[in-house]
């Protein structure tokens, strides 16, 4: 369960990563005004380097 | 593959998070209130108002007591920009100086630059221009389209004679109150059609 946790939340992160980049790339200063967009880019890589590690777990477990 | 609901609710979560993101951030855009309250205190960088420019016509940021920051004026005029998301009727600007010797302050808003050589504003003097302690100074201007540059308001702040004089003058804060008529609740979706058709064509 909190494996596919990690995988959504990393899926999701990196969506809404993607859709700020290029809102502000489209409009600069609508999503860096009001919002740091690294916080989006830290749950992304946060969320993927623990998914990389659940699943190294899980390989070894087997 | 079968979906517990635990999974499903946080799959809501995370999509409604998302959503909720994307709504709040046309919500500061839009400034639907019709007013925004912009502050710089020279201690933290800010997104929407730069430091005071040419560098070398400005000292660097400086530190007094624990908290507070400021930066000189030595030769002027000096300037600085306010990015805004959309165009305003008024802006109101609050200065926090110190202006110990030198007898003339003012604070201008330049108007859009249509060739590099256009130099218009709208000039007003600052309340108390003499001050050893640290004053406020209020001052206001129409601010309309034909006031951005570069999705800025851009404002000098001229006080002639003091390169002269070899005077100095300090800024600690400058705090804007920017106002345009608010957005109604049956005008929501015309607004928003208005402000990303503006920004297509980059007005």
């Amino acid at each position: 369960m909190f494996h596919r946790f990690l995988k959504d939340l990393f899926i999701a992160s990196g969506i809404c990563f993607f859709i700020l980049c290029i809102t502000e790339d489209f409009q600069p200063g609508f999503v860096s005004f009001w919002f740091n967009i690294r916080i989006v880019l830290y749950i992304t890589l946060l969320s993927g380097f623990f998914v990389l590690l659940s699943e190294f777990a899980f390989r070894k477990k087997k | 593959m079968k979906i517990s609901s635990g999974a499903k609710i946080y799959r809501i979560f995370l999509i409604l998070i998302i959503l909720l993101l994307g709504a709040w951030l046309i919500f500061k855009n839009l400034i639907i209130t019709g007013e925004l309250i912009v502050e710089k205190d020279f201690c933290s960088s800010s997104y929407l108002v730069s430091n005071l420019y040419p560098k070398n016509r400005v000292g660097l940021v400086e530190r007094y007591g624990e908290t507070e920051c400021f930066q000189k004026i030595f030769i002027e005029p000096a300037y600085f920009k306010l990015k805004i998301p959309r165009t305003f009727d008024r802006v109101k600007v609050e200065i926090t100086y110190q202006n110990p010797n030198h007898p003339i302050l003012q604070l201008a808003l330049i108007q859009k630059r249509i060739n590099p050589l256009d130099w218009n504003f709208q000039l007003r003097s600052l309340e108390y221009p003499i001050s050893k302690e640290w004053r406020k100074g209020v001052v206001e201007f129409m601010a309309g389209s034909n006031y951005m540059n570069d999705h800025a308001l851009e404002f000098m702040i001229s006080a002639p004679g003091l390169t002269n004089a070899r005077h100095e003058i300090k800024i600690s804060k400058i705090k804007l109150w920017l106002y345009r008529s608010p957005v109604e609740l049956k005008d929501v979706w015309p607004d928003i059609k208005n402000y990303l058709i503006n920004k297509i064509k980059k007005e």
